[in-house]
């Protein structure tokens, strides 16, 4: 992980050759280009480069994507992804940033601290960059705040698919390695004078398609469901790419609309664990970051302006 | 979603018994497995709460697992258990890996929900 952006060897490596075979003329280009370049420069093999491509590209892998994706590059749903040949890729003016950054042409951008490291398998869990950018800003004019003052500042872990999150929350913050539960969004709507629960987010790395198969296994099949008073009638898929995720799932007219909700949430993966840590805790993390911006602003203001 | 509820672990206890609901499942569809890892620690002690099932069986009874695996959606063959041996699949109960030995390990029964599992020891 570089001190400027927080990204690791293998994004920067993805970064640089995106921008090598895009150019500075601002237009897509044709992926197999870049995967070829990566190959040939940077000895990254396409099978290990391009999931990197999808997750640095995808709003619903990262809250501050730095690529910019043109074509089918798969979805949050689960659908594959066309073929390289099919789809484009360029620098988003986040990832033009990061390369500054990363050239000393701009100050230090805590990409990694909003994107965290969830989404690349590692521990460290996504926050509101608003948040977490307000927070830094915070800390460059006063380090003197206390920790409890900035946990209250930087808020809960938030995913980019809209998924909620609780678990050992003290003690991620605390810097110890925590279980932390993500679960699925779920609010209440009145539809043609019935209440019926609506999934409208999803944990991060869970597929939709996997969400709605699951629930269909195992609350409407009679061979496979559980007994209890569930009175779920219909799980109805009414996602799209303009409208996001929305799974309605429509309960009897006598449904305990509660015992639902929890038995919806122990259906996985509408709840899955993962482990998560903030390395020396979140005031540590906030601290360092803070620090490093402290010196030159410019990134961290460019950054801010980008996401406001 | 409310602080108090996010620190209440209202449904963190429900994801814990996934694991064992999915042994439960399996067992009550005709499987002959014993509970191994972190359910077993878990249903023994509370002291580890799952974040999957793992379940050691027998060869001879692989076809009877895949059986009750079938029956809860999961589709994995028999011959692909007994050529992996070790084998993690999904489910609507969450992750579950599959240990085929040859002699099971030593194992209790606990009863849960009305159902006995066979739950190894450390």
């Amino acid at each position: 992980m570089t001190d400027r952006t927080g990204l690791g060897p293998l994004e920067l490596a993805v970064l640089r050759s995106v921008s090598a075979t895009a150019g500075s003329s601002g237009r897509h280009c044709r992926t197999t280009k870049t995967l070829e370049y990566l190959d040939s420069v940077e000895s990254i093999g396409p099978a290990y480069s391009l999931p990197v491509l999808t997750d640095l590209g995808s709003s619903w892998r990262v809250h501050l994507p730095l690529l910019d994706l043109l074509g089918n590059w798969g979805n949050v749903f689960g659908d594959p992804m066309a073929d390289s040949q099919y789809t484009e890729v360029r620098l988003s003016p986040i990832g033009e940033l990061a390369l500054l950054c990363e050239g000393y042409a701009v100050g230090p951008v805590p990409i990694g601290l909003v994107n965290g490291s969830l989404y690349r398998g590692g521990q460290a869990p996504p926050l509101d960059p608003a948040r977490a950018l307000h927070t830094v800003g915070a800390l460059i004019e006063d380090d003197l705040i206390s920790d409890g003052d900035l946990e209250r500042l930087i808020g809960l872990p938030l995913l980019p698919t809209g998924g909620t999150v609780q678990g050992d929350l003290e003690g991620l913050i605390a810097g110890r390695s925590s279980v932390l539960l993500q679960s699925c969004q779920i609010t209440r709507e009145q539809i043609h004078q019935r209440q019926v629960l609506v999934i409208t987010g999803t944990p991060l790395g869970v597929a939709v398609n996997e969400i709605v198969s699951n629930l269909g296994e195992k609350g409407l099949n009679p061979l496979h469901s559980l007994p209890g008073p569930l009175g779920l009638l219909d799980v109805r898929d009414e996602s799209s790419e303009r409208k996001g995720v929305r799974l309605i799932l429509v309960p009897a007219a006598d449904a305990d609309l509660d015992a639902l909700q929890r038995w919806v949430r122990g259906v996985w993966p509408v709840t899955i664990g993962t482990s998560c840590r903030f390395r020396g805790g979140i005031g540590v993390v906030l601290r360092i970051w803070a620090n490093k911006c402290r010196v030159d602003r410019s990134g961290l203001a460019k950054l801010t302006a980008l996401t406001s | 979603m409310s602080g108090e509820e996010i620190l209440s672990g209202s449904w963190a206890s429900l994801v814990a018994g996934r694991s064992t609901a999915l042994a439960i499942e399996l067992v009550h569809r005709g499987a002959q497995v014993v509970v191994v890892g972190g359910t077993a620690r878990w249903l023994a002690d509370g002291s580890h709460r799952p974040r999957d099932l793992d379940v050691a069986v027998l060869e001879q009874e692989v076809p009877t697992l895949v059986s009750a695996l079938a029956q809860i959606g999961v589709r994995v063959s028999a011959a692909a258990l007994l050529g992996c041996r070790q084998v993690g699949l999904t489910s609507a109960w969450g992750p579950i890996d599959i240990f085929v030995q040859e002699a099971l390990p030593r194992a209790g029964v606990i009863e849960v929900g009305g159902f006995d599992l066979a739950v190894a020891h450390d």
